[in-house]
């Protein structure tokens, strides 16, 4: 926030709202252009927002937010990181929060929550909340997707065909052929759960309570494994041959390298699909949280939705979409398809608070 | 001297972070507490890895030790125009982002015909060689990145030994080898022990090069560290280990730095 | 003096300078190679060549910005390791008082601190006292992992300084500063010039501290190196990689050329 803001004469054409935003001493902007009146409110603001990496993130980058600056005459910056990297920013700067919007998965909306780090999504300013489906709006309202990605596994399909089931993963056939991903990223925790299903035979809901039995089968494991991956461009790595099968991972880090020709797919055995949740939340006492609340339902727009779900090949969250065949194909929507795919959802309270305990297990499993 | 306030603040606070316990809502209670530290002996995982981070640390600064010397002779000694020439070379690699550097040992060593090195093998006719994703791809990695810092001041410490004293153990008769072990070697201490507390320092702390070379498998304490931070949010258990850390790394360099001097301060008083 | 001072093992050593050199620039090498492959992703051995990889991120606004942005801030950040470091270097190794083998030892921890820790801490006391200014916080955590490069090298060097010879200059009149200028400047140049290159490097390369401190404004390199990663899937990550690779080979000729890189060091 400079200085020129809170300076500046409350000028503009005040309605009951606008009034209410003076009152909050971050005051509209003599600049105005006259011909945004309507948004005058905003004008001059700088938000902070934390978004995505990668190809949504330049989609939001390019396509969001020079329209949505334009038509408030706002600047918005837009850093980018990962989820985790983003909620260690909102805890590092708990004290005097900077920014106002944070994109991360649904695991971090669990947190964030738990730590105090969030309000709610304030529902009255946020009109295309109601095009959402109901599933994607989480932690009591706290926060909402944007766009969904389903994990699997990714092959070489010259090496392998689609697996059946995850257990054919212990398979003999595939010794030190298995890129598993590491214990840095989310599907790390699908890889426990995965374990914690084949060692029960029960299913994920289940199993993911589990874990104990999850340890011996994974020492099983560790004979097939190549090596545990840290970077996005594995699937690249076993599409030339470094392996034959990896993951589990988010489908919207593999399609890309499929739809531009690798020797690479991906496949979701019989056990069931797990979802990875693009999210956006709102800081608490976030500056600029009105503006804030104008771009988050901006994101719900289902144009931008259809852009982003297009360019990064996960599911948009709003309902009414419809979608090129061959994207399609790739996209577990809607609604429908979603349960066909049995998409599932860990129980992130709980799976967050053993998380630790459970890398602790995976070091000292794959730890030689 | 009040600069060293700049330095005691993150360091104090970060060793103070690794006394505390921290509450499920994220909060850090003020309560002092060893739990981190216990836990860090307590788990034989953590003791694994200390070795394997030691183990690595040891052979890297070993093999740079022993590449750096010819690099550095040449420098000081050679021709002026190899000698500069040298010099560029060295250093040109540091300014290439470690990221980068990595990516080019991944397209190197990498396992199957994918890999350059055994790309080359195949041709001779020989077997192919899994290096990637072992603790040799993290070595070779860590020798290749941190090598310069080791030539640079090896070489400024030669640089500053008189030509005359090595040319009179010659004229004394001294094999090369006689005048390098009796003479230069011991002349060349101070510049060694930077570099050694350097590279030694510098690749137990890395964290970029065991992720992408050792596959995860060689977990290093760099790794730990940037895991509880980043992926477990356990920040005062980071601090605990990064605290560790410091301490062993400081502990080793001060221990191998005064063997290092006493044992070559008193060759050097034997050859003067 | 033997000819080229290195007596008759000569032979044997350039050989193997030869070899280590080669190892040194090996995995520098490829990055060039597949930066040419005219195929849709990092393929080895490459197929064909062009040059359009270069083309398309030269025109990457995100990476030119974030380029320029980190050439300014290591060069500043350099300048204040090597202002803050010498003086502490000369209290280090000059002065002597209790404990001060611990201080020496405590200068030199941010070395072997990770500096992803050293990251949050400082994160965390900038948020406290309310300092929003990126590059300002950037600056301060990059001096602050950098400078103890500065102190190990110019402490290296002055150990080897008589320190008589600026007392013999101070009975002679030249004030402190004068005298340190004069004479002891001169002698521990190459410590100088090493530290401050050291600094540039290691802040040009970091990651951990920057992660902490950047906003969407000011993005170091290597945040962007790896944003870029993760979204550019072609031989461009290459062409980014040989592009930093001929900087900074430029950059060290220039230093070469400008100041005499080997003389610099007294070698």
């Amino acid at each position: 926030m400079t200085i020129k803001l809170t300076t500046k004469p409350l000028s503009t054409p005040l309605s009951r709202r606008n009034l209410l935003k003076a009152g909050a001493a971050t005051a509209a902007g003599l600049a105005a252009p006259s011909f945004f009146v309507r948004n005058a409110w905003a004008a001059g603001k700088t938000m902070q927002i934390g978004i995505w990496g990668g190809v949504q993130g330049e989609f939001i980058r390019k396509q969001v937010l020079p329209s949505f600056e334009k038509e408030f005459d706002c600047k918005v910056d837009a850093q980018q990181g990962s989820t985790l990297g983003q909620i260690a920013l909102l805890r590092a700067g708990k004290d005097a929060p900077k920014f106002t919007v944070m994109f991360v998965d649904d695991l971090g909306v669990e947190i964030a929550k738990r730590e105090g780090l969030i309000d709610p999504l304030p529902r009255d300013k946020m009109p295309n909340l109601a095009k959402v489906y109901p599933r994607f709006i989480y932690n009591d309202g706290y926060g909402v997707a944007l766009a969904i990605s389903s994990a699997g596994l990714f092959y070489n399909p010259q090496a392998t065909k689609p697996l059946e089931s995850y257990a054919e993963l212990w398979d003999p056939r595939f010794a030190r052929k298995v890129s598993l991903v590491g214990t840095k990223t989310t599907p790390s925790v699908f890889t426990v759960i995965i374990a914690a299903a084949i060692a029960t035979g029960k299913p994920y809901k289940e199993a993911q309570y589990l874990a104990d039995q999850a340890w011996p089968k994974l020492k099983e494991l560790k004979p097939n494994v190549l090596n545990l991956y840290s970077t996005d461009d594995a699937p690249l790595l076993v599409a030339q041959g470094q392996g034959a099968i990896g993951g589990p991972e988010y489908s919207k880090y593999v399609y890309p390298y499929k739809l531009k020709g690798a020797s690479i797919d991906m496949c979701f055995p019989k056990e069931g699909a797990f979802t990875g949740v693009n999210c956006q939340i709102l800081v608490k006492n976030a500056p600029n949280a009105d503006l804030g609340a104008e771009f988050m339902n901006r994101m719900l727009d289902p144009a931008i939705q259809q852009g982003l779900a297009e360019t990064a090949l996960a599911a948009p969250a709003v309902s009414g979409l419809s979608f090129k065949p061959e994207i399609a194909g790739l996209l577990a929507y809607p609604e429908s398809k979603m349960d066909e795919l049995g998409l599932f959802s860990p129980d992130w309270a709980y799976v967050n608070s053993v998380r630790s305990s459970w890398i602790e297990n995976l070091n000292q499993i794959f730890t030689a | 001297m009040f600069f060293i306030a700049v330095f005691v603040i993150p360091v104090g606070l970060m060793v103070r972070y690794s006394f505390l316990q921290q509450l499920p809502d994220g909060t850090l209670t003020g309560n002092f507490t060893l739990a981190n530290y216990i836990r860090l002996g307590a788990v034989d995982l953590y003791r694994n890895v200390v070795v394997t981070t030691l183990r690595i640390s040891l052979f890297t600064t070993l093999g740079a030790m022993l590449l750096a010397y010819p690099l550095a002779l040449v420098i000081a000694r050679g021709p002026a125009m190899i000698g500069r020439a040298i010099t560029v070379l060295v250093i040109a690699p540091l300014l290439v982002n470690v990221v980068v550097r990595a990516y080019g040992w991944r397209i190197i060593l990498g396992n199957g015909n994918s890999g350059v090195l055994n790309w080359a093998l195949s041709y001779l006719g020989l077997g192919p060689v899994e290096i990637l994703y072992t603790e040799w791809a993290v070595i070779i990695g860590s020798m290749q990145v941190f090598l310069p810092m080791m030539v640079l001041p090896l070489a400024a410490a030669i640089g500053r030994i008189d030509p005359a004293v090595e040319d009179a153990a010659r004229t004394l008769g001294g094999s090369s080898l006689a005048v390098f072990r009796r003479v230069t070697l011991p002349l060349s201490v101070p510049g060694l022990g930077v570099g050694c507390t350097l590279v030694f320092s510098l690749t137990a702390s890395s964290f970029i090069l065991p992720a992408l070379l050792g596959g995860s498998f060689t977990k290093m304490l760099g790794t730990l560290v940037e895991e509880q931070i980043l992926t477990v949010f356990d920040w005062p258990f980071g601090a605990a280990i990064a605290t560790a850390m410091v301490l062993i790394v400081m502990a080793i360099n001060l221990a191998y730095m005064a063997l290092i001097e006493r044992r070559f301060r008193s060759r050097a008083m034997e050859a003067a | 003096m033997s000819e080229n001072g290195l007596g008759r093992a000569a032979p044997l050593i350039y050989t193997l300078t030869g070899l280590i050199v080669l190892f040194l620039l090996l995995p520098l090498i490829f990055p060039i190679v597949l930066s040419i492959s005219d195929t849709p992703f990092i393929t080895f051995p490459p197929k064909g060549f062009t040059l359009q990889w270069y083309g398309k991120v030269l025109q990457d606004a995100d990476f030119t910005s974030s380029f320029g942005f980190s050439v300014l801030l290591s060069t500043t950040a350099a300048c204040g390791a090597v202002l803050l470091g010498t003086p502490t270097a000369v209290g280090l190794v000059r002065l002597s008082f209790p404990g001060k083998g611990f201080i020496q030892a405590l200068v030199l921890s941010p070395l072997i601190f990770p500096s992803l820790v050293t990251g949050i801490a400082l994160l965390r006391l900038f948020s406290s006292i309310g300092s929003n200014d990126a590059f300002l916080n950037l600056w301060i955590g990059h001096v602050l992992v950098t400078t103890p490069y500065v102190v190990r090298t110019v402490s290296a060097s002055l150990v080897v300084v008589d320190p008589g010879l600026e007392e013999a200059a101070r009975t002679l009149g030249a004030g402190r500063f004068t005298a340190f200028w004069r004479i002891t400047r001169p002698q521990i140049m190459p410590g100088l010039v090493a530290g401050a290159l050291f600094a540039f490097v290691t802040s040009f390369d970091n990651y951990a501290v920057s992660m902490w401190l950047f906003d969407a404004s000011h993005v170091p390199l290597p945040m962007m190196m790896l944003s870029l990663i993760s979204r550019m899937f072609d031989p461009g990550i290459a062409a980014i990689a040989s592009l930093m690779i001929f900087f900074s080979l430029f950059m060290v000729l220039l230093l070469e050329r400008l100041a005499g890189l080997r003389r610099a060091m007294s070698f």
